[in-house]
C-alpha cells in the first residue's frame, strides 16, 4: 500500500505536460477506461497543527479536483491539487494501471522513476534556493 | 466493481428529479424518467436513477440484500448511509419480491414535522388499470390505476396509510424507466 501511496503523490506533485507525454504509449496499448467520474471540482478545509503536534485548526479551504475510472478490474482515483481536470482523469488512468500486476514494474520503472527523479530536482534546487536566501541572526550581548 | 453512473452528474439527475416532482403532483399518472444510468446488478434502470438523484450522505436508506457490486457502487456515486432497520429510514427501496414492511411502522413524521417521514421505492412488474380508483389533490376527478407485482395487502395497508394524514408515508412505484407517484394525499378505491 506504501508504494501506491508514493506513486500517487509523485503522480499529483508532477506537471501534467510529462504526466502526458510518459503515459502517451501506454493508453494507445492498453483498453480505453469506463469513467466512473469525470473530473470535478471542489473544496476541501484544509487543518493544521502547530509545530505538528498543537491542537487542530482550520487553516483555509483549498480547491481539489478527482476523478475515478476503471480499466479491466482495476479502479483508479486521482485527486490533485487545483482545477486541472485533465491532470486528475490522467492520475486516475496510471493509478488503474499501476495497480494491474501486468503493467505495474514497468510503469513503475518508466513512468514513476522519472517522475520522481525530476520531482527531487526540483525540490533540491528549491532547498538551494531557499537556503542560499538563508539570514543568521545575531544578538549582541548587552555589555555590562 | 464498481459501475457508472449518470453521463452528467448534475444535469440528469436535475432532469429526473423534476420528472419526480411531475409525478408526485399527478399522481398516479405514468411518467418516463428522461435519463437512465447503465443498469446496476440487481436493480432496474429506473431505480438506479431515482437513487442516483434523491440519496446523499444526509439521509439514510434501507436495502433488501443487493450484489456487492451493486452496494459498493451506490456507496461510491451517492455516499449514502445504510439503515439499519426500515422503521428508521428515510427512503425505502423494495426490489420485486422483497416482503413490504408494515406502512404503520415506518417514520411517519410528526405533527410538527410531517416531513420527516419515509419514502418508499417500490419495483413492480408493469402498470395496468384495473385494480384501483384513485381520487385526490392533482388527480382531475378520479383515475383507473394498477400495478403487477405490488404485495398482496399493499392497497389495503395504504387506506390506514391516507387516514393518518396530514401523517404517514408516500410511495413511488417503478417499472423499469416509468415511474408513477402515489403522496399520503390520494385516496384508494379497490375494485
Amino acid at each position: 500500500m506504501q508504494t501506491r501511496q508514493r506513486w500517487l503523490s509523485v503522480l499529483a506533485n508532477s506537471p501534467p505536460n510529462a504526466l502526458q507525454t510518459l503515459l502517451a504509449p501506454w493508453r494507445q496499448r492498453t483498453e480505453a477506461p469506463v469513467w466512473l467520474r469525470r473530473a470535478e471540482t471542489g473544496l476541501v478545509m484544509l487543518q493544521g497543527r502547530a509545530g505538528g503536534t498543537g491542537a487542530r485548526f482550520n487553516l483555509a479551504e483549498i480547491s481539489v479536483t478527482r476523478a475515478s475510472c476503471r480499466i479491466g478490474e482495476q479502479t483508479g482515483h486521482g485527486w490533485v491539487r487545483g482545477s486541472n481536470a485533465e491532470h486528475a482523469e490522467l492520475i486516475a488512468v496510471a493509478d488503474a494501471l499501476l495497480q494491474d500486476p501486468r503493467h505495474q514494474a514497468e510503469l513503475l520503472t518508466q513512468l514513476v522513476a522519472p517522475l520522481q527523479g525530476a520531482l527531487d530536482e526540483r525540490r533540491a534546487r528549491d532547498a538551494r534556493q531557499a537556503a542560499a536566501s538563508k539570514v543568521e541572526f545575531f544578538t549582541m550581548v548587552r555589555g555590562e | 466493481m464498481l459501475h457508472p453512473a449518470f453521463k452528467h452528474p448534475v444535469d440528469d439527475a436535475q432532469q429526473t428529479f423534476r420528472s419526480l416532482l411531475d409525478a408526485l403532483a399527478q399522481p398516479l399518472r405514468l411518467s418516463a424518467l428522461p435519463c437512465l444510468p447503465p443498469a446496476l446488478p440487481g436493480l432496474s434502470r429506473g431505480s438506479a436513477a431515482l437513487l442516483y438523484t434523491l440519496i446523499d450522505r444526509d439521509v439514510s436508506l434501507w436495502l433488501p440484500s443487493l450484489p456487492d457490486d451493486t452496494l459498493a457502487s451506490l456507496r461510491f456515486h451517492t455516499g449514502m448511509n445504510l439503515a439499519a432497520n426500515p422503521a428508521e429510514a428515510d427512503f425505502l427501496l423494495l426490489t420485486a419480491g422483497t416482503p413490504l414492511p408494515p406502512l404503520s411502522t415506518l417514520k411517519a413524521g410528526s405533527d410538527a414535522y410531517p416531513d420527516r417521514s419515509a419514502t418508499l421505492l417500490i419495483e413492480i412488474e408493469a402498470f395496468n388499470q384495473d385494480q384501483v380508483i384513485g381520487s385526490g389533490p392533482g388527480i382531475p376527478h378520479t383515475r383507473r390505476f394498477g400495478a403487477d407485482g405490488l404485495p398482496g395487502d399493499f392497497w389495503h395497508q395504504w387506506q390506514a396509510n391516507h387516514a393518518r394524514f396530514p401523517l404517514g408515508v408516500d410511495a413511488i412505484l417503478i417499472a423499469d424507466d416509468r415511474i408513477a407517484g402515489l403522496p399520503r394525499t390520494t385516496r384508494i378505491q379497490e375494485g
